[in-house]
């Protein structure tokens, strides 16, 4: 199974990324850090799936030659994680949208829950889950909180619980 | 919502701020500390001396961490391994060997600098001489990345880089560039055109001279005062500002406009910051030791069988006659095709004056790029691009070294 990181630039792809795989690779607070696909490899109950860290792009119409990568991973993904930036939500759903109406199934990452709250922006998840129709979990990727969740709620994963 | 038809752009943003209006509230608050720092970075009037201040305060901190590292803690683990090198030479008696693992002892004594051996030069280099500078480099770096403030650094040069066909984003490549040239390279996939990609592949080959070359640069150049180096420095950026001004005039295309975001400032998190960091040094650690040891060894080879002597004769009127350098520089140019540290060490032993390690390193730096560097750019141009970009690396270090030995 194939994962992709998609959403706009610097929403903090490659630090979830880091989280989900373990492997190691450059994060930084600017757009366009990540300019060549980053693959690693995560347990998902007893199977291991691909993750593939892909470019930022604003739209699904690449500008540079960074973003028609990410274009052309799409059509090779089984879930995509849309990271979105919770401080700038407006602008990160146009992307959201052009995703969801692709037929690979999406879950929503918002990334960055702490800074939103520090801001004074407060997002009601419950509503914008039923809204787009797809799971969306909050998270703080450089902190690690919510990535469990996240996981858990990957679409067409089934966690087998021991019981 | 129906998710199965294409819908169009003023649709989708319609859409958007019916979600938004929905599910996003936003209290009032006052601007905070960082968020009024980020406003007085971008406008030029209070930008431009904090963007000063900034980069004179990286190049301080950097020279502190280098030289501290180098003086508290690399030399003094040296001094402990002179005596294990000085046994294993004594036990290996003179001849083929002992030059490739130990290299000429000088006055009877290991030069490191100077010896040319694996086991001297081919690991104090690395060690002593570079790898303090590319730590402070990369810690300074991180910083600058993780807070945010490259962004606004790109905003304020905008209008600077628009003269050299760019536009602000791309000093982050070239920043990038001068700790490490592969993957400031890389970051230029950034650029939207071929043609932007092409200008500052490269003017960062060569007009940014890596890490590595910049401490070696400043040991050959630096002993002869500071006023050497500003010379170095200055050169190499005025090179960087014409030959950008003539490639925007001379190639075909546009170089459009973009959109950037920038992104707010954020305290850097430590743990991210060192992770970085790490990752930083163990690239170049594994990018530097082995071609480091292979230059070295290729020296020997090339000594004992002559070619270096031979291809000397025949490049001397351009080495001697153009540059006015001696005849033995002729070594240093052919190793620098693989590492350019290791080149500019190899000027040590020559005795240079100030003018001549002046027009060396700029020589040096421009000529042609690292192996390693030279690689990823035939990847990313493709081998035509690259032959031109070549040919300009060639024609314009020839050009300024020569102009350079006349007014010197």
């Amino acid at each position: 199974m194939k994962l992709l990181l998609m959403g706009n630039p610097n929403v903090g792809k490659s630090a979830i990324f880091s989280r989900l795989t373990g492997v190691n690779v450059i994060v930084s607070n600017y757009p366009g850090t990540t300019v060549e696909l980053k693959k690693g490899a995560m347990k998902l109950g007893d199977q291991w799936a691909e993750v593939i860290d892909v470019p930022g792009t604003y739209t699904l119409e690449p500008i540079s030659r960074a973003e028609e990568v990410a274009v052309e991973m799409l059509k090779k993904g089984d879930v995509v994680i849309n990271v979105v930036d919770a401080t700038n939500l407006e602008r990160s759903l146009y992307l959201t949208l052009q995703l969801l109406e692709r037929k690979t199934p999406v879950i929503v990452a918002l990334n960055m829950w702490d800074e939103a709250k520090h801001k004074g922006i407060v997002i009601d998840v419950e509503k914008l889950e039923k809204l787009l129709g797809v799971p969306v979990a909050p998270t703080v990727a450089i902190t690690g909180e919510g990535i469990k969740e996240l996981v858990s709620r990957l679409p067409g994963v089934v966690l087998r619980t021991v019981t | 919502m129906s998710v199965d038809d294409e819908r169009s752009d003023e649709q989708r943003w319609a859409e958007v701020g019916r979600i938004v209006s929905q599910v996003q509230t936003v209290t009032h608050r006052h601007h905070t500390l960082l968020e009024r720092i980020g406003d007085a970075s971008i406008k030029p009037l209070t930008g431009i001396p904090i963007a000063i201040v900034v980069l004179l305060l990286t190049f301080q901190v950097i020279r502190f961490i280098g030289e501290g590292l180098i003086s508290y803690v690399f030399e003094p683990i040296f001094d402990i391994y002179t005596p294990l090198v000085m046994k294993l030479s004594e036990l290996l008696g003179p001849g083929f060997v002992h030059d490739v693992l130990i290299g000429t002892l000088i006055e009877g004594k290991v030069d490191y600098v100077q010896s040319m051996g694996l086991l001297t030069t081919g690991l104090y280099v690395p060690f002593a001489m570079v790898l303090p500078y590319v730590f402070a480099f990369y810690l300074v770096l991180g910083f600058l990345e993780d807070s945010g403030y490259l962004p606004r650094l790109a905003v304020l040069v905008d209008s600077l880089m628009h003269r050299i066909g760019l536009h602000g984003f791309a000093i982050i490549s070239f920043l990038l560039g001068l700790g490490c040239n592969v993957p400031g390279a890389l970051s230029t996939r950034i650029l939207e055109t071929k043609r932007q990609v092409f200008i500052a592949a490269t003017l960062m080959a060569i007009a940014v001279p890596c890490m590595a070359q910049l401490a070696m640069i400043a040991g050959i150049v630096g002993k002869h005062g500071a006023k050497g180096l500003g010379i170095v420095f200055f050169t190499l950026f005025m090179v960087w500002m014409v030959l950008g001004y003539l490639l925007n005039k001379i190639l075909k295309g546009k170089s459009p406009e973009i959109f950037m975001e920038v992104p707010p400032y954020r305290i850097p998190y430590w743990g991210a910051l060192l992770k970085k960091l790490w990752m930083r040094i163990r690239f170049f650690l594994g990018e530097a030791i082995p071609y480091v040891l292979l230059g070295v060894f290729i020296v020997n080879v090339l000594y004992v069988l002559g070619i270096i002597e031979f291809i000397g004769k025949i490049a001397a009127p351009i080495v001697v006659g153009l540059l006015g350098l001696p005849e033995g520089a002729v070594a240093a140019l052919i190793v620098g095709f693989l590492r350019k540290d290791v080149a500019i060490g190899m000027l040590l032993p020559l005795g240079l004056t100030m003018s001549q390690a002046i027009v060396a390193s700029v020589v040096l730096a421009m000529y042609f790029p690292c192996v390693a560097t030279f690689a990823v750019l035939t990847k990313e141009l493709g081998i035509v691009d690259m032959a031109k970009s070549a040919a300009i690396m060639i024609a314009s270090a020839l050009m300024v070294g020569g102009l350079l030995n006349l007014i010197l």
